[in-house]
């Protein structure tokens, strides 16, 4: 018997994309909260002690969300988030590897510098900033290159890529203004948000956006 | 045909093995990285992260990001057998591809460039022990589900071996990692040694591992 997909979650993190693929999907899904990270239970379900894990309906435990991503777009071909053609696919793999290697990575710098330098506190300040000066060349790069024509990555078409840059987005430590001085970052994110899935998991994950 | 961006000891060699194992016509450019043209704007217009590779497609369409070439060229050549066809053995594999190219490569690049991470002027040797222990703590965890080997999955090789030998053999200390990860040794030399995989490796002057003991 098919289990549910079980998703391990907490707030603010990765686990949103994922959810909301699976809530979008329609797919039978349980969801648990990870209190403790770094707590022996979860370290033997993620040795990185990292969420999101996703356990499929076979049993088969994944961690890693783009991979997720990638997972749920061949599960369910026929969702909205999938790409539809040759094309699309190529364009959403490439941005969706640019997204969990170059900006989520930029994120982790920003919040988890302790993991970036053994040097002392000066040191990890030296290192945020780095990270927000990376940041800012990225989201150039992303809404010249990704939203070109727009409104979605796909074009007219949402897909799992643009949920997974306004989660990325919302981590921004003024989200409000990096969507402003990134009109069509900020016009795509808007568009994310108004999807009726959106709106009820940001405030479960404490994600949003202030506008 | 396909057009790849290149220099040696890149992400552009696991690019080239994908091509070259599934039968794809292309062609090569060098970007001649020591003289830092990948910084240039020439090369910039083409990808403007400035990282090698890059890929032109034969509709002309430019991709970046190596991983997601992979599956693009797996798209493309849907039977040439390179990546497991089983749901679960496919899920293992994105996992693992994503977990080697945005945790693994990513903390190379670390060590490798420690100025980018660092806005301190004598802040390099900080984010290089960094990224030198967390390497090390991402490789543990890697060889633990490299079993039983020598190829991640028991049906051969697949396009995710190469990619995992590229940012092995990268390591700052491949002797030590050979030694502390008899797994990732084994797959080194399993991928190093296979006929068609050796050549590109070669081309790319990508490290050799010592033989094993």
């Amino acid at each position: 018997m098919a289990q549910p997909y079980r998703l391990y979650w907490s707030p603010t993190t990765g686990s949103f994309v994922v959810e909301l693929m699976l809530r979008e999907a329609g797919a039978p899904h349980e969801t648990i909260r990870v209190e403790d990270r770094r707590g022996e239970d979860f370290l033997a379900v993620n040795p990185l002690g990292k969420v999101p894990v996703l356990e499929l309906p076979d049993g088969t435990v994944m961690t890693e969300s783009a991979a997720m991503v990638l997972q749920l777009f061949e599960a369910y071909p026929e969702a909205d988030f999938t790409p539809k053609d040759a094309e699309a696919w190529t364009k959403a793999r490439r941005w969706l590897m640019f997204l969990t290697c170059e900006l989520y990575t930029a994120y982790q710098q920003m919040y988890h510098s302790e993991h970036f330098t053994v040097g002392s506190r000066i040191a990890r300040e030296e290192v945020k900033s780095a990270g927000r000066g990376r940041i800012r060349e990225l989201w150039k790069i992303f809404e010249a290159q990704a939203l070109e024509p727009g409104p979605f990555v796909l074009g007219e078409h949402y897909s799992g890529v643009d949920a997974y840059a306004a989660m990325i987005a919302s981590w921004d430590q003024s989200p409000d203004v990096l969507l402003t001085i990134r009109p069509r970052l900020g016009k795509m994110v808007r568009a994310v948000c108004d999807r009726p899935e959106t709106a009820a998991l940001l405030e479960k994950y404490k994600l949003g956006f202030g506008t | 045909m396909y057009k790849l961006y290149w220099s040696r000891r890149t992400g552009a060699f696991a690019v080239e093995t994908a091509l070259t194992l599934c039968g794809a016509p292309f062609e090569r450019e060098q970007v001649d990285h020591k003289a830092g043209a990948q910084r240039e704007a020439a090369y910039l217009a083409i990808n403007p992260v400035g990282q090698v590779p890059a890929l032109a497609l034969p509709g002309g369409q430019v991709m970046t990001e190596s991983a997601a070439m992979l599956l693009h060229i797996l798209d493309a050549y849907p039977d040439s057998g390179f990546w497991p066809s089983d749901t679960a053995e496919r899920a293992m594999a994105y996992r693992w591809l994503v977990f080697a190219s945005a945790q693994l490569y990513e903390t190379d690049l670390r060590y490798s460039y420690p100025d980018r991470y660092t806005t301190a002027p004598d802040g390099a040797e900080g984010v290089r022990q960094a990224a030198h222990a967390q390497v090390d703590r991402l490789w543990s965890i890697l060889a633990e589900a490299l079993t039983p080997g020598p190829f991640f999955f028991e049906q051969g090789l697949t396009l995710l071996d190469p990619y995992l030998a590229m940012v092995a053999a990268w390591h700052y200390d491949l002797p030590r990692l050979c030694a502390a990860e008899p797994r990732v040794h084994a797959l080194l030399e399993a991928v190093t040694s296979h006929p068609e995989v050796g050549p590109v490796w070669r081309r790319y002057d990508m490290p050799m591992p010592a033989p094993a003991a």
